[in-house]
């Protein structure tokens, strides 16, 4: 599948070029396969600012790479991460929804293992032969439990081929499944009692890891058994702060989208962008920029929300004709986005329009007298 | 000495400089710094300087054998106390709250294991060097270092934002988190490989960046630093001038290194007599609250053993040594941290200096492997704990201790002398003292050091374990200050020794010599705070019979006398009468029983408080149950207390004054004829009067009326328990003649003026409605209150109804 058929491609194709300038430009030791050493990694993730890293392509073509930053949070958040992943422990990075765990762990794998699609989501329908290993039953009937008729799963691939795999939403699993990770956490190694002599035991090579992700607001980690607790280091990813971070990261996720869409118009202006993250970032605070308090939606009202608001907004000017992104395309999307389960969470929209939006429209700020005007739309 | 004359301008020719110095050896350090006391000791054991000079004050080179003496070790501190008698820097009724109380000002010199200066003096001592403190002594220093921020000079602050902002961009440059980090990253890890010379070379080149940032020039004399070397260099042009021959060694601040070659000297102001400087021992866990730069010294402390130990990566033994001590107290705590994550938190650390481009992990990778690898889930719900255990080992408990002879701040001494007499244990194992200060004299001591001890902050004391209602959760007791456990004989109070006892005695050894004159000192500025507060004012004279403070009961009372002439508030000189009245007499026998000039005292706020009783008359709803309580104890004091005569025609006159303006309070009205009543003053029949006035009146007047019952309830409940019914009477014929949305509005309050009343009493009143003639007998629920009960229950029902079938909007009427 080529770039522009795909939807969305995963982190090692959308930067192929970044990851060969590190590579080239990689002098530091790399743990036992790592396609990068761990501060490449980290530069992989956090960027290499203004420094364009020299490199040459297979055909001798010269080029010079800026390696674009692609966490916006905690480095040293992201620095104990990549440790955790060259040590003998799993990593799980927990937080709210929407904070970028699986967006980390992707990348993470990528620079690590030149792949990420190594991955298992966590569902409650899940079963262990996803996770480990599953029969071609054609074969299985012709030749019995053979090598050539077991079918790898995302782990028993992770485990021969010493790469990273990704568990996503790892409590949403049955315990028991979960349970499956133990183990190929602790003795490196995976089962197979179906398959006899050396067949039958599969050692991890170096480079395998696991790196999981679970959110606060489903089912926690409390109910992880301790076994499997113990064979993770825990970090948590924490909303962001920084209100332009924030919007740093939704501009260039909605453009991501945009240019992926296939369709051209519009893009959300930063005028525009500034009124979507700033009602964000302020609802989830629980108070304006000015100090004056609100309610917080129990929606999540996680950047990841604010980069769908955008991109959805971005696409409703351009299928219905408009010259540019307007306010009231967000608001449009907005009430669904922020209110998921509860009709309350409508009032705290409207309480912020009438608290936070107002006065600002009253003073004139920006495009917030156009985002004041559209609140008919929070419906 | 030669002195060039002026400071080169390019900072290699000032290393250059330094390094050429043939007299001098240039000993830059940061304070509290692992590699700066290493690198100083080494150099002057090499070196051998024929002297040391130290930056410290003056005043304390006297002190320097004990502190290098074998027998001391750190932390200790030197501490410095300054009283400004003559008002000289004009602190007084500034920084204390009366120009009569001298501004006192204090310093401490804390030396640890890794101050390079406690270091630098050790190893002159070994090497057979003299030794002295060279730098200004606090009173000196008072000028630039206690300068109120509105009053500090433009150019400083300047100075202070660019320096913020030059070691902000210095953590960021190296993607450190802080400058701690960024010092630790660049001049402690791995510092030990390092050829001193370059060490010493690459924090000069620092110092003089951080000197040579921009700013005014006057900034650095405003704010004491170019005195304050100044007085450094002429220290060290006398040593030089006694040793023509030798190196001499001057270990200061690196800031300060830079200049100093070409600093030409002048003295600053000597100490004086009201400057009394001290070596005493400190503890770790005062270091991390009091001084940001050993937030966390069991870590340095940790480190320095690796060097000492001759570890080659000391940082790293330290860092591996501190995730075990975590583990191991988290075990202890009961979270679930094993062996093995300790191993992985040890691994982790390693792996965060190699990615950092560290040598050795330190501090900041220790905490990172903790919370990476001990927290088990989201780290705002499971890292607390952890947390709290990290730093509680990260600070650690050690206590200090100063040679003997040393002399040890004579509070110190006398506190341990005096508990020893009084036989409070404080040997640090918890313990239940009781002391019974009514009945046995013996304990009449004890108790005054126990609440001596409380009240200027020495924590000695512990939890109980069963302590009932509020209060404070160490003592169980009558307290008379607070008014709680009247019911209680003796004290009882939870004691145990901990390493902050000694701390907090330090701090207060500048006030006296005694726990004792500690009280007395820190109760003579309280006194000047209450000033012109009359309830204050009392409220710690009580404090000081309490306390057994003899001379400060006198001055309290002199106090709290000036106090009631200018005193205006009602509220205030009654609370001053009641305390008054327990200080005279309270059972404990505190040494003011029965003391004259306190009677006499009570006499006198007594007359001034009726005298303001007309004043209460209109205050606000909500201060209304305040000034009944006032009224009441007026009331109460005039009618029991007898050791003087009080003057209750006063009382009497003030109360009439009080509730003849009929537009005054009602409830303050009410109260007010009750106590006429009980005085004998007015009629039951002018009562009832007054009462159906409010009662027979619009319906605004008839809610005022459950006031004036309410009031009247609180000082004359007799009047409706005795033997007249004549009131009550009155009060159920106005009742049913009210419409029932009047009803309504009246019943809460009138509900709340007979909670003044038992079940018991509610029973017999009652009885009495129902059946003026016969007696009240105990028993069951009385037939005549099931009958006023069911009257009211079908009265309250039928108005229900009736507003339940109301159109909308037009309220059912009776």
């Amino acid at each position: 599948m080529t770039e522009t058929q795909a939807i969305r491609l995963p982190a090692e194709l959308r930067y192929p070029g970044e990851l060969e300038a590190l590579s080239a430009n990689d002098r530091d030791p790399r743990p036992p396969g790592w396609r990068l050493s761990p501060r490449a990694v980290e530069r992989f993730v956090t960027g290499s600012g203004d420094q364009a890293l020299p490199w040459e392509d297979a055909r001798g073509v010269a080029h010079e790479t800026v390696i674009t930053r692609k966490f916006y949070g905690h480095d040293v958040l992201v620095q104990r991460a990549i440790v955790t992943l060259a040590s003998d422990r799993g990593l799980l990075l927990v937080g709210e929804p929407g904070t970028a765990k699986s967006w980390l762990s992707e990348h993470l794998a990528a620079a690590i293992s030149g792949s990420s699609v190594l991955t298992v989501q966590g569902s409650a329908g899940i079963t262990e032969d996803q996770i480990k290993y599953g029969w071609n039953y054609a074969l299985l009937l012709a030749e019995g439990p053979t090598p050539r008729a077991l079918v790898p799963g995302p782990l028993y691939v992770g485990m021969t081929t010493g790469r990273i795999v990704r568990f996503e939403e790892i409590t949403r699993a049955p315990h028991e499944v979960q349970d499956t990770l133990l183990s190929c956490l602790s003795e490196k190694l995976l089962l197979v009692p179906e398959l006899p002599g050396d067949d039958g035991v599969v050692f991890a090579r170096r480079g395998f890891n696991v790196v999981a992700t679970a959110n606060t607001r489903d089912r926690g980690v409390n109910e992880m058994s301790a076994a499997l607790k113990r064979r993770f280091n825990f970090e948590t990813v924490p909303a962001l702060d920084d209100l332009q971070q924030e919007v740093a990261i939704v501009r260039d996720q909605v453009t991501r989208l945009l240019d992926g869409s296939g369709t051209s118009g519009p893009t959300l202006g930063d005028d525009v962008l500034e009124l979507l993250v700033t009602t964000f970032h302020e609802i989830r605070a629980g108070k304006t920029a000015e100090g004056i308090k609100v309610d917080r939606a129990q929606a999540m009202m996680s950047t990841a929300e604010a980069v769908s608001v955008g991109f959805h907004a971005a696409l409703h000017a351009r299928f219905f004709g408009s010259a540019a992104v307007a306010p009231e395309h967000v608001v449009m999307h907005l009430s669904g986005a922020a209110v998921k389960d509860r009709a309350e969470d409508l009032k705290v929209l409207r309480g912020y329009w009438d608290v936070a939006v107002k006065p600002r429209a009253q003073r004139e700020i920006g495009a917030w007298k156009a985002y004041w005007a559209a609140r008919g739309h929070l419906a | 000495m030669a002195r060039a004359a002026a400071v080169p301008t390019a900072h290699d020719a000032v290393i250059a400089a330094i390094e050429a110095d043939p007299r001098v050896i240039w000993l830059p350090i940061r304070h509290f710094s692992a590699a700066s006391a290493r690198v100083v000791g080494e150099w002057i054991r090499r070196e051998r300087p024929v002297a040391v000079l130290v930056e410290g004050p003056e005043d304390a080179t006297d002190l320097i054998p004990h502190l290098v003496h074998a027998d001391t070790r750190p932390p200790v501190t030197v501490m410095s106390t300054w009283i400004d008698k003559k008002n000289a820097f004009g602190g007084s009724g500034v920084l204390t709250a009366d120009p009569s109380i001298p501004a006192r000002y204090r310093a401490w010199w804390p030396m640890t294991e890794t101050s390079a200066e406690y270091q630098a003096l050790v190893a002159g001592q070994e090497v057979g060097a003299a030794l002295r403190f060279v730098d200004v002594s606090l009173k000196a220093g008072v000028p630039w270092s206690h300068v109120p921020r509105e009053r500090m000079v433009a150019s400083v602050e300047v100075r202070h934002r660019l320096e913020e902002a030059f070691f902000q961009r210095l953590a960021e440059r190296t993607r450190t988190r802080s400058f701690d980090a960024f010092w630790r990253a660049g001049f402690e890890l791995g510092a030990i490989d390092r050829d001193p010379m370059l060490w010493r070379r690459a924090v000069l080149t620092f110092a003089w960046c951080a000197r040579n940032l921009g700013g005014d020039e006057a900034a650095l004399e405003a704010d004491g630093t170019l005195p304050r070397e100044r007085h450094m260099r002429a220290h060290l042009d006398e040593v030089a001038k006694a040793h023509p021959e030798g190196r001499i060694a001057v270990v200061t601040g690196a800031f300060h290194t830079v200049a100093l070659p070409w600093t030409r000297g002048k003295r600053a102001t000597k100490a004086d007599a009201a400057t009394s400087t001290l070596l005493t021992a400190h503890s770790w866990r005062a270091l991390s609250s009091l001084y940001d730069r050993v937030r966390l010294p069991a870590w340095d402390g940790a480190v320095w053993d690796a060097v000492v130990a001759g570890e080659a990566r000391p940082h790293a033994v330290a860092a591996r040594r501190m995730v075990v001590e975590v583990a191991r107290a988290a075990r202890s705590r009961g979270l679930p941290v094993s062996t093995a994550d300790a191993v992985a938190a040890d691994d982790v650390a390693n792996g965060l200096a190699a990615l950092r481009g560290l040598a050795e992990p330190g501090l900041e990778e220790v905490l990172d492997a903790v919370q990476s690898t001990f927290v088990k889930g989201d780290r705002l719900t499971h890292g607390g704990a952890i947390e709290v255990v990290a730093r509680e080992v990260l600070v650690g408990s050690r206590v200090g201790r100063v040679v003997e002879g040393a002399g040890r701040p004579p509070l110190l001494a006398s506190f341990y002398e005096e508990a020893k007499r009084v036989k409070v244990d404080l040997s640090g194992e918890p313990k239940v003292v009781r002391c019974d200060p009514a009945r046995q004299d013996g304990h009449k001591e004890k108790s005054a050091f126990l609440h001596r001890a409380e009240y200027v902050g020495v924590p000695i004391f512990d939890d109980l374990e069963r302590t009932r209602g509020e209060g404070r959760a160490h003592f169980r007791g009558a307290d008379p200050v607070e008014g709680t456990g009247q019911e209680l004989l003796g004290e009882t109070w939870g004691i145990r020794w901990r390493e902050a006892v000694d701390d907090r005695l330090v701090e207060l050894s500048d006030r006296g010599p005694t726990l004792e004159a500690v009280a007395a000192s820190q109760m003579a500025e309280r006194l000047a705070e209450v000033r012109g507060d009359a309830a204050a004012a009392v409220r710690e004279l009580l404090r000081c019979a309490q306390m057994r403070l003899g001379a400060m009961v006198d001055e309290a009372l002199r106090v709290a006398e000036a106090a009631f002439a200018e005193d205006q508030a009602v509220d205030h000189l009654v609370a001053a009468l009641a305390d008054l009245v327990v200080v005279h007499a309270y059972r404990d026998a505190l040494d003011t029983r029965g003391d004259t000039r306190v009677a006499m005292a009570i006499l006198d706020v007594y007359r001034r408080a009726c005298l303001r009783l007309p004043a209460v008359r209109n205050v606000p709803d909500e201060q209304v149950e305040g000034a009944l309580d006032r009224l009441q104890t007026l009331v109460r004091v005039a009618a029991t207390f007898d050791a003087v005569a009080l003057d209750r025609a006063l009382l009497t006159e003030k109360v009439r004054e009080m509730v003849r303006d009929p537009r005054g309070q009602p409830a303050l009205r009410g109260a007010g004829y009750g106590i006429l009543y009980g005085f004998g003053a007015v009629r039951e029949a002018a009562l009832v009067r007054e009462l159906e006035g409010y009662l027979l009146g619009s319906p605004l007047h008839v809610r005022l009326g459950a006031g004036f019952l309410d009031g009247l309830f609180a000082t004359a409940r007799t009047i409706v328990l005795g033997r007249e019914t004549r009131l009550l009477a009155v009060v159920t014929r106005s009742l049913t003649r009210l419409d029932w949305g009047t009803f309504k509005l009246l019943l809460p309050e009138l509900r709340r003026a007979f909670t003044r009343f038992t079940p018991h009493e509610l029973d017999a009143i009652a009885a009495r409605l129902s059946a003026p003639d016969e007696p009240v007998v105990d028993g069951p629920v009385p037939e005549a209150v099931r009958r006023l009960v069911a009257a009211a229950d079908a009265r309250a029902a039928s108005g229900v109804r009736r507003e339940a079938v109301a159109p909308s909007g037009a309220p059912a009427r009776r």
